[in-house]
């Protein structure tokens, strides 16, 4: 078969293959040129090889010579020299696979040579006309004018795209990769794999700043993965991931960089800032997502939201995944991972007022990026994120006090003070303690006299000078990658994920303000001018509208996302239990003193976990498969400790926590077995509570007096449920034993203080709400007044419905909590400071119910104000009874009938006549009546009893009740006497004295003895003198 | 018990008001239940009320004095830390109560924030951010209410 062709030389064939593949001839053959117009005729390379005597034949030695000539010529309607050198690869290796079916092994051998050659000839003659653009050009000006169009991008960026499409298929891929470009097999490769890192490092930068050119602006369902793709391509290889960090703008460090700036000019930034979320309208992304996704809002169907959350959930995790995979790439390549911490450092730096109420947005980067690296650092943190967390002995706390990549030291802590953080910090510093014991003995003892004038100038000066050596002591320490991970990580979920969720909030509440504000327009139709009406109406319509877009956004890519959240969940049960290590370990009681360590601790550690727990607990699946049993040790370790965390609404949110996992009903067996089986919560979690209903009177907020009533409604609830446990109810009667003149009267104190309150602020605003229902029931009168005031008083109407309603659900918890207690628990209730105030609120609101005045509190619909006549004079009756049996010092009955304000003779009489109807519990009724008869003898023995007094001298009345004292005892600061009782009731409520506020217990009263012998010996000689009196008459 | 200790009250305040004839607030019960004050108050002659006489309520809750009364303006007021309830925003008469204090220095602190409003604590925001940046506005409008509403 051979023979019947002319055999060809070995240089022939060498021939044939290199004019194929340059597209070049040195011999001038017409008929060539012109079928095919890219074949140069290299006349004057032919012309020197002449007069060298050479024949002008293509071999590999001249190769170069060719490709050079072929460049740098002038040829008109010649290829441009990327395209053309791109055309040699790919024709290079279109021939080395020919090649690959000759059958002379030698001669194959030898062209497979010379295509290898050919190949590299063309990638790194590429390098070098991207890397020097304008060497190949001059006066080819067909050529500069298309490549002018096109000069902002690098040639190799269709490339580099069409690459990473092949193979995977998505809405981007094929559209937008190949605008007809195919990159030869292998000639990327080739290109970056090259170890000549400063030839290719200009082309590499020039790259990354085009890809981050392609996602600005670009939101969550633009071409972002394409890019993303290209990214991770180019950081594979050594010299790419090498370039990406010594880019100027991998972290920018311009003087005015902020958050923002960052967010906008790093290479990174642009693909962080890619999402669903909203954000400022000036870094606005396109497609608008909302307006995409949740154009119709509520109206949507359930299917169609259904599909837009998942679509959004899909392109966001290819965007945690692809970014995920960069970062990964950079870490473990040793020469690169400092600059990763450095970046994602900065990022944090840069972004702290993030944490602020209100962010800036011009100077903060977006929630979307902050989403994104939150979830990103997530992913990293995935390989100790194991059951057991069985490295998390590489998370030093030092790194949070000496660390000098992220500043922690400003933030909140847990217990201590700023003051107290930044003094521990230098005392335990370890260059600082080096550093002394070098010092000579002069200095050692200047540095004690420096700091004892610690408010002088010498001692800042002092502080400024650990903070540095501070700073270069961190330097020196290496923490472990899984340590710097770990705090980065958590400052990270504190700017985005959790930030998220205040946003998502106040999103929420932003809706629910303008659906109020227009159902009352709506309410004012045909009272105010339509048109203007009209023009709020919609202007108000328009704003929900993007509110529920909003909304739906952040559903879609943070609540739809249940794996981020378990993740995130994941790594803060690795918080809690290293945070418990850090005070010896999941026991109780705790260590007297809270370590320093973990006092110091960024309060926000805390704070962020109860969030994310709270937030998980109301999204369906969220929870599934967490062990949270760690976590509830953890509260009830915490939740009454002061002493460790010192922020009562942080503890507050713990039981908040508590309260969302609470079994209700039947079928929550999960729960019930996570508070009912645990040593650790039948121990201490009723104690822990009862505590914190006590602590949480005095919040140290100018708001405490209202705040304390929803923390406890929380509390209240989690006992009602726990009273029904019999293990816990056993646990609560042995506290109530133990503490029974402690903690449990303070409980008991502030549990009837709030009864009262918000009973009888219910009852009074019952009585107003009526009264404006008379005004507008009357209605010829009601249309006569005003516009104006009309709305006004339709307003205060509505917002009085509401305070009853609320105040009312309270009141009603709080009394059944005091009858179902009282039921077994009675002792408490009958000490001296604390009968005659439960017996004088029981009259009060035995009064309301069945006195005279009891039909103005009749309403149309009392349920709707949550108000139960019926059940709450049940109730009242049953504490009476309860305590009535457990009376056995008979003092409940001269209580109730010395309170001297609701009490008549009339009054248990009315209400049995009431019971009778009512109340299903004959021996109730009866211990009650019996009860009410007890106290009327009670009371004409009081009666007797004053009568006999007469006029008391002013000095033998309690300032405080002006009544006669039976214990007089002075106030140590005020010098001024008063009754026992009296300021022994008052000290249950509020620790101070009440004539200077200055702070007092019950063991700083001092017995006045004088005083109290005169007052007997008074009370005495009145008798006398009486029973004279009535001797003589 | 908490009646005698509000009687006591009464009465010192009756004996005050006989002494001087000039004071800026007067109270007592309404009708015959002593757990319910009425009161007026002078608007204090240096400051936009000057001239107004308001009506208060005074509530006696029944664990009263170991908490605080209940007070409440009944005549239209325009101040930072009075809201179109009537409501009151003031330390004493929240977690700043102390039964050593009474009705008649309730009535007085009440005066003097009339004069002196607390617009760093305010009840109604738009009020106090008015006095803050626009002080003249604010003493114009309180002035015009008091005209309309506080004297008739």
């Amino acid at each position: 078969m051979a023979t019947q062709k002319p055999q060809r030389s070995p240089e022939e064939i060498e021939d044939i293959i290199l004019r194929k593949i340059f597209f070049v001839t040195l011999t001038e053959n017409p008929e060539v040129t012109a079928s095919d117009r890219c074949v140069v005729y290299l006349e004057m390379t032919a012309a020197e090889l002449l007069s060298e005597s050479k024949s002008l034949r293509l071999s590999r030695d001249l190769m170069e010579r060719v490709l050079i000539d072929r460049l740098s010529g002038d040829f008109p309607n010649a290829e441009p020299p990327f395209e053309y050198l791109l055309g040699c690869y790919r024709r290079a290796h279109e021939e080395s696979r020919k090649i690959s079916n000759m059958k002379d092994r030698t001669v194959r051998a030898e062209m497979e040579s010379v295509t290898r050659q050919a190949k590299k000839l063309s990638v790194s003659y590429c390098k070098i006309h991207l890397g020097n653009p304008e060497l190949f050009n001059s006066g080819n000006s067909a050529n500069t004018n298309s490549n002018n169009a096109s000069s902002s991008r690098s040639p190799l960026l269709p490339l580099i795209f069409s690459e990473v499409s092949s193979g995977v298929i998505d809405g981007f891929g094929g559209s937008v990769g190949g605008s007809g470009v195919q990159c030869p097999p292998g000639f990327l490769e080739e290109f970056f794999r090259d170890s000549d890192f400063d030839s290719l490092d200009p082309i590499l930068k020039g790259l990354y700043e085009d890809l981050r050119g392609s996602v600005l602006n670009v939101s969550a369902l633009g071409n972002f993965q394409q890019p993303l793709r290209a990214l991770l391509f180019l950081v594979s290889f050594p010299a790419g991931a090498k370039s990406l960090v010594s880019h100027r703008w991998w972290i920018p460090k311009e003087l005015y960089m902020n958050g923002r700036a960052i967010e906008m000019t790093s290479i990174l930034g642009p693909f962080f800032h890619v999402s669903a979320l909203p954000d400022q309208t000036t870094f606005k992304s396109l497609p608008d997502v909302g307006l995409q996704c949740f154009a119709e809002g509520s109206r949507q169907r359930p299917a169609d939201l259904l599909s837009s959350f998942t679509t959004i959930k899909t392109v966001m995790n290819n965007l945690y995944d692809g970014l995920g995979k960069v970062l990964m790439s950079l870490l473990k390549n040793s020469e690169t991972r400092e600059n990763v911490l450095e970046y994602v450092a900065e990022v944090i730096n840069k972004n702290l007022s993030r944490a602020h109420l209100q962010v800036d947005p011009l100077s903060c980067a977006s929630s979307g990026m902050f989403i994104n690296l939150s979830a990103v650092m997530l992913q990293l943190c995935e390989p100790f994120l194991d059951v057991n967390f069985s490295k998390r002995d590489k998370i030093d706390p030092k790194y949070v006090f000496y660390g000098n990549r992220l500043d922690m030291r400003e933030l909140t802590a847990l217990f201590a003070t700023s003051e107290e953080v930044t003094q521990w910090i230098n005392k335990n510093n370890p260059v600082k303690t080096d550093q002394s014991s070098q010092c000579s003995n002069s200095e050692d003892h200047l540095l004690p006299s420096l700091e004892a004038t610690s408010c002088g100038s010498n001692a800042s000066g002092l502080a400024l000078h650990n903070l540095k050596q501070l700073s270069t002591s961190g330097q020196k320490t290496k923490y472990h990658f899984i340590c710097e991970c770990f705090f980065m990580t958590a400052r990270v979920l504190n700017l985005g994920l959790l930030k998220a969720f205040s946003d998502y909030k106040h999103v929420v509440q932003e809706i629910s303000r303008f659906e109020d504000a227009l159902s009352t327009l709506k309410a004012m139709k045909g009272q105010a001018p339509a048109t203007r009406l009209q023009l709020e109406i919609s202007r108000l319509e328009k704003e929900i509208e993007q509110c529920n877009q909003e909304k739906f956004c952040y559903e879609a890519q943070i609540f739809r996302d249940e794996a981020l959240l378990q993740r995130a969940l994941s790594f803060y049960r690795l918080m809690i239990i290293w945070l418990v290590e850090l005070v010896g370990g999941f026991k109780m009681p705790l260590p007297s003193t809270c370590p320093m360590e973990f006092a110091c601790m960024p309060e926000h550690f805390v704070e962020d976990v109860l969030e994310l727990l709270i937030y998980g607990a109301r999204i369906p699946k969220v929870l599934d498969g967490i062990p949270l049993d760690d976590f509830l040790n953890f509260i009830i370790m915490f939740m009454a400790s002061p002493n460790y965390i010192k922020n009562p609404y942080l503890r507050a949110k713990m039981v908040e926590v508590l309260n969302c996992w609470m079994p209700r009903g039947s079928g929550s067996s999960a729960m019930s077995t996570l508070f009912e089986g645990h040593q650790l919560a039948l121990e201490y979690l009723v104690r822990n509570l009862l505590k914190l209903y006590v602590d949480i009177e005095f919040t140290g907020s100018h708001t405490q007096f209202y705040d304390k009533f929803n923390i406890r409604h929380n509390i209240a609830e989690l006992l009602e449920y726990l009273w029904q446990v019999p293990s816990h109810r056993n646990a609560w009667r042995q506290i109530a034993k133990e503490e029974e003149k402690g903690v449990y009267l303070n409980f008991l104190n502030f549990l009837i203080n709030d009864s009262i309150y918000l009973l009888d602020e219910s009852l009074n605003k019952i009585l107003e709400l009526k009264e404006i229902e008379a005004e507008m029931s009357n209605t010829a009168e009601w249309e006569r007044r005003p516009a104006q005031e009309r709305q006004e008083r339709t307003r205060l109407f509505r917002s009085q419905e509401t305070i009853i309603r609320i105040d009312m659900k309270l009141a009603n918890e709080d009394v059944s909590m005091l009858a179902f207690t009282s039921e077994q628990i009675t002792a408490p209730f009958l000490l001296p400071e604390m009968v005659e105030r439960v017996a004088s609120m029981l009259n009060y609101f035995l009064l309301q119910l069945v006195g005279p005045q009891r039909k103005s509190l009749i309403l149309k619909d009392p349920e709707k104000y949550e108000f139960h006549p019926k059940e709450l004079l049940n109730q009242i009756v049953r504490i009476y009874v309860h305590l009535a049996r457990g009376d056995e010092k008979n003092v409940f009955p001269i209580a109730i009938s010395s309170d001297g304000r609701s009490y008549n003779d009339q009054l248990f009489g009315a209400a049995a006549d009431v019971l009778r109807r009512i109340c299903t519990d004959v021996r109730v009724v009866q211990d009650f009546i019996e009860l009410g008869a007890k106290a009327k003898a009670a009371a004409s023995e009081a009666m007797d009893a004053e009568a006999a007094l007469g006029d008391i001298p002013d000095e033998f009345l309690d300032p405080i009740q002006y009544t006669l004292m039976k214990d007089p005892v002075t106030l140590p600061s005020s010098s001024i006497t008063v009754d026992r009782a009296v300021i022994q009731r008052h000290l249950l409520s509020d620790n101070t004295d009440p004539f200077n506020r200055s702070h007092l217990t019950v063991d700083m009263l001092i017995p006045n003895h004088e005083l109290k012998a005169r007052i007997e010996e008074f009370i005495r000689s009145q008798r006398l003198k009486r029973h004279g009196d009535d001797l003589n008459s | 018990m908490a009646a005698r200790r509000i009687n006591k009250e009464l009465k010192d305040l009756q004996k005050e008001l006989q002494k001087d004839s000039s004071l800026s607030c007067s109270a007592g019960p309404v009708g015959n239940d002593i757990f319910h004050w009425q009161a007026t108050i002078i608007g204090p002659s240096d400051s936009p009320y000057a001239g107004g006489v308001f009506n208060v309520t005074i509530h006696f809750p029944p664990d009263y004095p170991f908490k605080p009364p209940k007070v409440s303006f009944k005549t239209k007021v325009y101040h930072p830390n009075i809201n179109s309830n009537g409501s009151i925003c003031l330390d004493i008469l929240k977690e700043q109560w102390s039964p050593a204090l009474t009705i008649s220095k309730v009535l007085l602190s009440i005066c003097s924030l009339l004069t002196d409003p607390n617009p760093d604590d305010p009840l109604v925001p738009d009020i106090a951010q008015i006095y803050k940046n626009d002080k003249a506005k604010y003493e114009a409008t309180a002035r015009s209410w008091t005209q309309k509403y506080a004297m008739e």
